[in-house]
């Protein structure tokens, strides 16, 4: 026999003692150690004892594993059981918890739904975040791309970007085998498929060498368009297709990774990718930037190391040409914010708030089963008398709030289904991803996760509670009351839950009145009964088609516009922007500035309605300098605060040109009432301009939209065949413009429509249930000579008390998260005191009418009824 | 009428048996030598520990500990003992066995 006792590991018993108790683990050792030594004794001892041991404990942690699963599955049902007992025992509760709850979830998840497929969900392509925009910036903030020398020197000294590529998809026709279909044809270089990390299924991508050798008629296509028009036959490595005249060489067929893209809501997804090589070498007067440039960051190189790169790679070119880099700068982003734009900040907010609708839900949930944890005192006590732990109570308050949770977050869900696509309905047209927005699997992990995390919010404060319940006080309360712990913890749910519904309707509030100054904001013109009508590639005279539609019944007024897109329309629905620089004359040329330039016909501002601050418009072929009007931010930045008036400035195609200022106009919002405005210049038409470049603002007298068609129709004959004109009422481009943050102000208005109906719901239950609970106290008081007034007022006061306490808290906190919101509001400060006054006006009628019903209640208290039955 | 008994399983049936038997030494270890020693079945001391805690569970034993001896490491004994619940649940299972086996004495040259 061996006498020494083979010695276990100390992490083996330690895993015993997580299986069962303490003590039966030490028994389980002990019997291991006396079988070890009767086998000694037996001559049949283990040739490795300390082995043997160990084994053995660790078969008894398994065995004691499989019995802890069982005994903790049968806890479980119990719990479970016990739970939908008590639920089903508080309907009353139970309902109104679900009800506030499912509503809550609901608008999380159909926020979560559309922040998740528009801004968090990342590209679709292998490690997109190193993707980057590379592009450029007027000092007035509208984007340029790069031009093709600007490219190529980025391309031949950037080391930080790992590849580089161009890119221009546009719908064009393509056929194969003669038959012609319209999609998407991306014209890119060799880099984007670097760039985007591409690779074929079959053949292969053309090179940078085939480029460089204008070895450029050959095609590849997508995995969707070689399933459908070659049945994934790799004999489609031997056909062309045809663009336009041009005859291309199928060479590869793209990874299906490229049609995944498009399903995910990237619109520039394209079935045919064909070579398209900027040039080297610029023009030889001035700099043209149309090249769309993507990269990929070498990876852990910073964007500002990227930019410093970028700055010195062009240095030699605005060396070359300063006029063409005074009032630009190349600008740098991650590829997915400029998908995203300014659709990032905006959902971002949303989900604050909804998070913030949700948390007031979870808070009222909270306070109304501290009141059911009230109402069941006696049965936690029996139950505790029975051999309850406190834990196990805690623990049925919290299964409990988590099978809530769970119901809830189910008919959240269904609620979900239909708020998804009516969401899908209300957002903007363009919206990145816009078609991606569903209920899936990364939503319903967050729905599921907010079940969980919501029931143990609100289940927390009363489960704690439980645990803390004395049994004895407990079993000798001779009626329901609440104990003051309990009373204040009550007190402090409802005066954070006032809290929360003052911050969100505080910045609702907020956004709501920048909507509202957006839509009254002076835009320079005046949008109501105006239409824009976009005549590109008719046939004849711009005068001949503005006397055209000069003749329509309820047209009071046409002015012809060239050089630029009309204002709002063209940036709501495309368009191209023409400038021009111009300087006092005298001034050296470096005192030039970039101006918008349109090309008007005299009564462009009598049909917009931009009534001229100054001056007039010009007569047609008046002598001398050629007139101008410039608006008023260009009058500034070109002559300060000096009269600009009859003052000549030079500038123009020829740089050279004489204008004699006859006019200062006023600022015109063309991309919007929130947008900056850049400074504008108005010149004469060209003579004879061509119908074929010219647009139009048509001033009706009659409701826009019913002169759509006419317009249309009188241009009909003047129009190419199978091509309309492009008529569009200014009303709706002023809405597409600011259709974002129509939904958004809209959302907000609904999350506190919420937040002010789940808060009066809390109130009132809140209320209510502490006036059940002091109708004793409340008898007593009226036995002593109180009126029905006095009791009525104290409960109308212990209302206002928790109110003032939660709009002392409240309204600060909502001014100091306002001012992170600065740049998103419109003409409303963060500290709009207007605002603040409101909101705590709409909260403290909502609270005191929510408290009515309970002070008539407490005052209608029969003091004899309450005392015999106390 | 006395409550019906928790129905048995034929090793819970030897385990209860064994307990019985050895009265106020029953422990894994005895149990499974014991019947190991009376029946010629093998039977692990784990599996022993965990029928005698589902017995517990199902309210027909009772467990204690016992003083720490030098021989075990230090460690108690953790003492088994049936509830007269147990009684009625062996004397049930067996009048079951009985019954399935009255007429099959020859077959099964049962005495």
């Amino acid at each position: 026999m061996s006498g020494n006792t083979p010695r276990l590991l100390r992490a083996t018993e330690w895993l015993l003692r997580r299986v069962t108790s303490r003590a039966a683990a030490a028994a389980a050792i002990g019997d291991i150690y006396e079988e070890f030594h009767e086998r000694c004794a037996a001559d049949r001892a283990p040739l490795s004892p300390t082995l043997w041991v160990n084994s053995q404990a660790l078969k008894a942690v398994a065995a004691q594993s499989r019995t802890a699963t069982r005994r903790g599955l049968r806890l479980l049902g119990l719990t479970l059981r016990d739970a939908a007992y008590a639920i089903r025992r508080g309907p009353r509760h139970a309902r109104t918890i679900l009800l506030i709850l499912a509503v809550g979830i609901s608008a999380a998840t159909v926020t979560f739904s559309v922040v998740d497929a528009v801004v968090l969900r990342p590209l679709p392509f292998e490690d997109s975040e190193q993707l980057v925009y590379l592009g450029g910036q007027k000092a007035s903030g509208w984007p340029t791309p790069l031009a093709p020398e600007e490219f190529w020197a980025i391309h031949d000294h950037v080391p930080a970007l790992e590849a580089l590529g161009s890119l221009r998809a546009r719908p064009s026709a393509f056929s194969i085998d003669g038959v012609t279909e319209e999609a998407p044809v991306m014209h890119s270089t060799a880099g984007l498929f670097e760039v985007f990390r591409l690779r074929p299924v079959i053949g292969r991508v053309w090179t940078g060498d085939e480029e460089r050798q204008a070895e450029t008629h050959v095609a590849v296509i997508s995995h969707a368009l070689w399933q459908r028009q070659f049945g994934g036959d790799p004999a489609a490595l031997t056909r062309t297709l045809r663009i336009d005249d041009a005859v291309y060489s199928i060479i590869g067929v793209l990874d299906p990774i490229a049609d995944r893209s498009r399903t995910a809501g990237w619109s520039w997804s394209a079935d045919v990718w064909v070579p398209d090589v900027p040039p080297r070498e610029g023009t030889s007067a001035g700099v043209s930037r149309s090249v769309l440039a993507l990269g990929r960051l070498n990876r852990g190189v910073s964007l500002e190391r990227l930019d410093a790169q970028i700055t010195s790679a062009l240095a030699p070119l605005a060396a070359a040409k300063p006029f063409a880099y005074t009032e630009w700068r190349s600008r740098i982003a991650p590829w997915q914010n400029v998908l995203i734009g300014q659709s990032r900040g905006w959902m971002l907010l949303l989900l604050g708030a909804v998070a913030l609708v949700v948390v007031i839900a979870c808070v009222n949930a909270a306070n109304l089963m501290l009141t059911r944890s009230i109402e069941r005192s006696r049965e936690l006590a029996v139950r505790s008398s029975l051999g309850a732990s406190r834990r196990q109570l805690a623990l049925a308050m919290l299964v409990e709030s988590v099978m809530l949770s769970a119901t809830a977050t189910a008919c959240g869900l269904l609620l979900a289904l239909w708020g998804v696509a009516a969401a899908k309905r209300a957002l903007p047209r363009g919206v990145f991803r816009l078609e991606a927005i569903a209920v899936n699997e990364r939503v319903f992990a967050a729905a599921a996760g907010a079940a969980i995390l919501t029931g143990l919010l609100f289940g927390a404060v009363p489960a704690w509670q439980a645990s803390r319940v004395s049994i004895v006080s407990l079993l000798k309360a001779s009626s329901v009351t609440a104990t003051p712990s309990r009373r204040a913890w009550r007190s402090a749910l409802l005066v954070s839950q006032i809290a929360c519904v003052a911050i969100l309707l505080v910045v609702s509030t907020l956004f709501v009145a920048s909507f509202v100054h957006v839509t009254r904001a002076d835009l320079g013109l005046e949008r109501s009964n105006l239409i824009g009508v976009s005549a590109l590639g008719l046939r004849g005279t711009l005068d001949e088609l503005q006397d055209r539609l000069a003749r329509l019944p309820g047209v009071t007024g046409v002015a012809g516009v060239s050089g630029s897109s009309l204002p709002l329309v063209g940036p709501a629905f495309g368009g191209a922007y023409g400038s021009t620089k111009l300087r006092p004359d005298g001034a050296p040329e470096d005192g030039a500035i970039e101006l918008q330039m349109y090309r008007v016909t005299p009564n462009y501002f009598d049909v917009t309605g931009g009534v001229l601050r100054r001056g007039s418009t010009w007569r047609a072929d008046g002598p001398g300098p050629q007139p101008v009007v410039i608006d008023e931010t260009a009058a500034r930045r070109l002559f300060g605060n000096r009269e600009a008036l009859g003052l000549h400035v030079r500038g123009g195609q020829g740089a050279g040109d004489i204008f004699t200022i006859v006019g200062v106009a006023p600022v015109v919002r063309w991309q919007g009432p929130d947008q900056a405005a850049s400074p504008t210049a108005y010149l004469p038409l060209l003579p004879n301009t061509k119908a074929a470049s010219a647009r139009f603002f048509v001033r009706t007298s009659a409701p826009p939209v019913t002169l759509v068609h006419p317009i249309e129709a009188a241009l009909a004959p003047f129009s190419p065949p199978g091509k309309m004109a492009d008529v569009r009422v200014v009303d709706d481009a002023f809405r597409r413009l600011t259709a974002t943050r129509r939904f958004n102000a809209g959302l907000m208005a609904i999350f506190a429509l919420l937040a002010i109906v789940i808060g009066a719901a809390g109130v009132y239950a809140t209320i209510t249930s502490l006036v059940a609970q002091q109708t004793h106290e409340i008898g007593v008081r009226l036995a002593l000579g109180a009126t029905a007034d006095d009791i009525g007022r104290r409960v109308l006061l212990a209302t206002a008390r928790h109110v003032v306490l939660g709009l002392a808290l409240g309204l600060p906190a909502a001014w100091w998260i306002s001012r992170g919101f600065g740049a998103l509001f419109f003409q409303v400060r963060p500290s709009d005191l207007t605002s603040y006054a409101l909101v705590a006006a709409v909260i403290i009628l909502a609270a005191l009418a929510a408290a009515i019903v309970p002070a008539r209640r407490a005052s209608r208290v029969d003091p004899l009824v309450s005392l015999r039955s106390a | 009428m006395a409550a019906a008994a928790p129905q048995l399983g034929e090793f819970e049936l030897l385990v209860l048996l064994s307990t019985m038997s050895l009265g106020d030494e029953a422990y894994p270890v005895s149990i499974a030598a014991d019947i190991e020693a009376r029946t010629g079945r093998k039977a692990s001391r784990t599996a022993v520990l965990v029928t005698l805690e589902r017995l517990e569970d199902k309210g027909l034993v009772t467990s204690r500990y016992g003083d720490p001896t030098p021989v075990r490491g230090g460690r108690p004994k953790r003492y088994f003992k049936t509830r007269p619940v147990a009684v009625q649940a062996v004397r049930q299972s067996l009048a079951r066995i009985k019954t399935m086996t009255a007429g099959l004495e020859s077959m099964l040259k049962l005495p």
